[in-house]
């Protein structure tokens, strides 16, 4: 049966191919964008401050809450899974095309991220993301291309990619200007006082989720909507805990006390507007 | 006495010519029917009347053995509508009419196949066989002749040189050498053959050493390559008309640089073994029996360690597959009726590893992290097909009608899935198609000197080991990382041709044709998000699955011309074109670098389509043929009928011209020196790949001086 309607539909294909030869010539190149629906668009606009101020690379300018005289040299990391609650207590999680984004100082175009989601209409309350990557995703050689497959974090340190590197330099008291790696990532927990990779016994996810006050909006059918992430950087080193390069010194990767207060001081390092 | 001699000549050719038509022009049949010790037809060109309702073409060893051949497919891209993808020196995979990779069917000795290792092509099937055992080339055009398995756009037969029987005890020697510069390329091949009426043999070794080449743009590129190989073969004769024959091949090819890839080949061995036997005039109707079995495997190894980009991350990759099947074919002859029907099989495995090794210095230590993944595990391919083929001369009309129907089936032993949000992508493994291909030709004399050739046919075509099962490998020509699809439907190629052909003794040979193909479930890639799966191949962009889109049309026409090959003087033209449509494909639209929507466009151009061509080879004899200079003009036409959807970039046309002397002092030596890209041209063809993390274009050698020597007695 399969056979005959095989032969019949070969039969169809034929005499379609003539038909289809004739208007081959006649046809027009087109392109078709697909219509809209109720939904619209967001845009995040990123940029890094110190003080309010813009971020200026190389200059040791900035004195944290600790006192410590440091520049910064790069300002780098991963958010993910962009959340938009709706006032309805539905969410749009930002994924359909991707999800893990790419944050360079350095790299213009990783600071505006043009979301490929649609965004349905409707009022929303709030906005969040993951600071950095989940367990479930963070996972080693899941990128092969720079600038993003520089930020690898060793297999024997917990694997997959570092969610933040700010690295820069701090004068020590000794008035001597040391470097400083401010790196986030998976911590590990280690017997005894050494950071020698053979006594880790177990690994620390130190992702979080960043909450972003003030980030209430309407999105209209066909509305763009262009939102400014600030990330504030000495705040880092402040709020609840002071970060004091003297005392932690300049790598923290294989110190999870560090990371831990690092971890705890970001609730509040971004903050969000809406630009008109 | 010379002019007697000449006419003495001109009859012998026109006796051999009419020979050829009647036995050789009869594609893939002639050692069926022509018994192998009667006549060496390799010293003659074919000229006369072809009984083929198809486009079919017959290159003979003495058309490619004077020229410097690095490689097959790099070879048949002189051919009218052939071209071919360059991605390094050799391993040049040939497009015919649009048609590439699996869609066309390339076998060695009416059935031998190989299954290439390595998943970006580095070695397609004809990069496993070197043109020095190559006794001639035959190319047909569309999915007409289906006893050599499943085909959809093109078959390419490879003859390699098998043993033959002698009416009376010989043993003949052969030598080559030859001399390229630009690539300071060196090849040499000796082979030995004899035997009697019982028993015969062959044997043969070469190698081949190429460094790497300037194009015409002063840029050198990493093209170098090493290949050794060896041959042997023995028949023997059971009573006068049974004869088996078995050979055996070994090709090895060493530190293969190819620049548009993100990887080189290391290491590729391939061994491949066949028994035939062909039982000939068995009754007044039964006339032959084949059998053929076959075993072929190839073990291939690459890796980036030469490229920038293993100082953070290494990758090398391992590769084994397997190829083993048979065929049995018999002929029948009653009458006018010739019948011929039979069954065939293929089994393919493969399995293949990925080692990546990332390094890392970080707060002064050294860290190392390695992966491993499969890019294929135990994959397999299973095809068994029947095949028959009717031919009758009805009313002055050359009547041909051909069935095949096929069985397919593939499995693999992946761990690996990917399903995401309710969709699967990677899940599945199993699937199974019974496939149905036909043919219907005929050849009609219009007048003393003009033929009508017409064919419809379709030809379906089950998805590769590598369309269903690979992952994450850049295997195409966009540098994205392919992911297969398990439930791939198969392909079918509704084609139909026109061609007419005007055969005069004395004005030469015109043929002008067309085609026409609907192809439904076009296999092609389509981008998959990140958010779903992201690229393991430093360069790859992202992640395009194989699926089949609905459908797509190709069409084309070509022309050549071939003068008389009895005059003094010779000329060669031919023009072609090919132009391919996707009704409706998918762009993504990018700004500030990212995906941030997605289009149809209609009508779009199908990717890696040729642009129009045309060539001009001139050529005289002086003193009957024992020195030949030959000029040779190509001319391009720039290809600007691009593909949006898939982000093709336009190439630019070009001409380019080649010189060449041939030269026989003594019977037993000939002598060849030429010019190829006389002006240093700085090309490229269409098909050329990018050169891996850019958009520059792999260019075409520049000018290349060479010189063969060939010793035969």
């Amino acid at each position: 049966m399969k056979m005959v309607k095989d032969s019949f539909r070969s039969g169809i294909a034929i005499l379609l191919l003539i038909v289809i030869s004739s208007q081959i010539s006649s046809c027009k190149k087109d392109n078709d964008s697909d219509p809209a629906k109720t939904s619209g668009k967001i845009i995040f606009s990123i940029e890094h401050k110190v003080g309010g101020q813009f971020l200026k690379e190389n200059e040791l300018i900035y004195i944290n809450a600790a006192e410590n005289e440091y520049l910064i040299t790069e300002v780098k990391y991963f958010i993910s899974d962009i959340t938009f609650y709706h006032s309805y207590g539905s969410r749009k999680v930002i994924g359909e095309w991707k999800d893990i984004y790419y944050v360079d100082e350095n790299i213009t175009e990783t600071k505006t991220i043009r979301f490929y989601d649609d965004i349905p209409t409707g009022i929303y309350d709030s906005i969040t993301f993951i600071f950095g990557i989940s367990e479930e995703k963070n996972k080693s050689f899941m990128f092969v291309n720079p600038p993003e497959v520089n930020m690898f974090w060793p297999e024997v340190l917990g694997g997959g990619y570092h969610y933040m590197m700010i690295n820069g330099k701090w004068k020590d008291t000794a008035d001597v200007i040391q470097p400083f790696n401010f790196h986030l990532g998976i911590g590990q927990l280690y017997y005894g006082s050494t950071y020698d990779v053979d006594s880790i016994y177990a690994f620390v996810q130190n992702y979080f989720t960043v909450h972003l006050p003030g980030s209430a909006f309407t999105m209209n059918d066909q509305d763009t909507i262009e939102f400014r992430l600030s990330m504030n950087v000495e705040k880092w080193f402040e709020n609840p805990h002071i970060f004091d390069f003297n005392y932690w010194g300049g790598a923290i990767m294989q110190n999870q006390q560090a990371m831990q207060t690092a971890k705890e001081n970001g609730w509040n390092v971004f903050s969000i507007s809406r630009l008109p | 006495m010379d002019n007697f001699i000449r006419k003495v000549n001109r009859v012998a050719c026109y006796i051999i010519a009419v020979y050829f038509i009647i036995g050789i022009q009869q594609p893939l049949t002639a050692q069926d029917t022509i018994p192998r010790d009667t006549l060496q037809l390799n010293e003659v060109e074919v000229f006369g009347k072809s009984v083929n309702f198809f486009p079919y073409t017959v290159i003979p060893a003495k058309t490619f053995e004077f020229e410097p051949v690095r490689d097959i497919g790099d070879f048949l891209r002189g051919e009218t509508n052939i071209s071919g993808i360059r991605k390094g020196g050799v391993g040049i995979d040939p497009v015919v009419r649009g048609f590439k990779y699996n869609q066309v069917t390339v076998l060695l000795n009416d059935g031998v196949k190989i299954e290439g290792g390595c998943p970006n092509r580095m070695d397609p099937v004809a990069s496993h066989v070197e043109s020095e055992n190559v006794e001639k080339v035959e190319i047909i055009k569309g999915p007409y002749v289906l006893k050599y398995g499943p085909v959809l756009g093109a078959l390419i037969n490879l003859t390699t040189v098998l043993p033959h029987p002698y009416t009376k005890p010989e043993v003949h020697c052969e030598a080559l050498f030859g001399f390229e510069s630009n690539w300071n390329g060196q090849r040499e091949h000796i082979a030995l053959s004899g035997g009697n009426d019982k028993v015969f043999f062959n044997l043969s070794c070469g190698y081949k050493g190429y460094g790497s080449y300037t194009a015409g743009n002063d840029v050198l590129y990493n093209t170098s390559f090493i290949k050794s190989y060896g041959t042997a073969g023995f028949g023997f004769m059971i009573k006068r008309n049974h004869k088996f024959i078995l050979s055996y091949t070994y090709d090895q090819g060493n530190d293969v640089g190819y620049p548009a890839l993100p990887m080189d080949e290391r290491l590729d061995q391939t061994h491949v073994a066949s028994l035939n036997y062909l039982g000939q005039n068995i009754s007044k109707t039964w006339q032959s029996v084949e059998f053929q079995g076959y075993f072929s495997s190839v073990h291939h190894v690459m890796d980036n360690l030469n490229r920038p980009a293993s100082k953070t991350m290494q990758a090398v990759t391992t590769v084994d597959a397997w190829n083993g099947g048979g065929k049995l074919t018999g002929s029948l002859q009653s009458g006018i009726h010739k019948f011929q029907a039979g069954f065939d099989f293929e089994h393919i495995f493969k399995n293949g590893e990925k080692k990546m090794t990332m390094k890392m210095v970080m707060e002064g230590d050294t860290f190392t992290s390695v992966k491993y993944a499969n890019v294929w595990l135990d994959a397999i391919y299973n095809n068994a097909g029947a095949f028959a083929e009717y031919t009758v001369p009805l009313k002055g009309i050359e009547f041909t009608a051909a069935l095949r129907f096929d069985y397919n089936q593939a499995t693999s032993r992946d761990t690996f899935k990917l399903v995401k949000d309710g969709i699967s992508y990677f899940d599945d493994l199993n699937s199974n198609f019974f496939n149905i291909s036909f043919s219907l030709g005929i050849k009609k004399q219009l007048a003393s000197w003009l033929y009508l050739s017409a064919a419809v046919g379709r030809g379906t075509r089950s998805p590769s080991v590598l369309e269903r099962f690979i992952k994450l490998m850049p295997v195409q020509y966009d540098s994205y990382d392919y992911l297969g699809n398990p439930q791939l439907k198969p392909e079918k190629n509704y084609q139909a041709d026109v061609a007419f052909e005007f055969i005069h003794p004395n004005i030469g040979n015109l043929s002008v044709g067309g085609f026409f193909s609907l192809i439904t479930d076009y296999i092609i890639g389509k981008v998959l998000p990140p958010s779903v799966i992201k690229p393991s191949t430093q360069g790859a962009p992202g992640v395009k699955q194989y699926s089949n889109t609905d459908l797509v049309y190709l069409t084309g026409f070509e022309v050549t011309y071939r003068s008389p090959t009895v005059k003094k003087w010779g000329l060669r033209a031919s023009v072609a074109a090919t132009y391919g449509i996707e009704p409706e494909a998918v762009k993504y639209i990018i700004s500030d670098g990212q995906v941030v929507g997605e289009e149809t466009v209609k009508n779009d151009p199908l990717p890696e389509i040729p642009p129009l061509e045309g060539s001009l080879q001139f050529s005289y004899k002086f003193f009957r043929g024992k020195l030949v200079p030959c000029a040779t003009v190509r001319m391009v036409s720039a290809q600007n009928r691009i593909s949006q959807a898939y982000g093709e970039l336009k190439t630019p046309g070009f001409i380019t011209a080649a010189f060449s002397v041939t030269c026989v002092p003594v019977k037993y030596i000939s002598l060849v020196a030429g010019i190829e890209n006389i002006f240093n041209t700085s090309y490229y063809e269409h098909l050329n790949r990018r050169i891996v993390g850019s958009t520059e274009r792999l260019y075409e050698p520049g000018r290349v001086f060479y010189l063969t020597v060939i010793f035969k007695i």
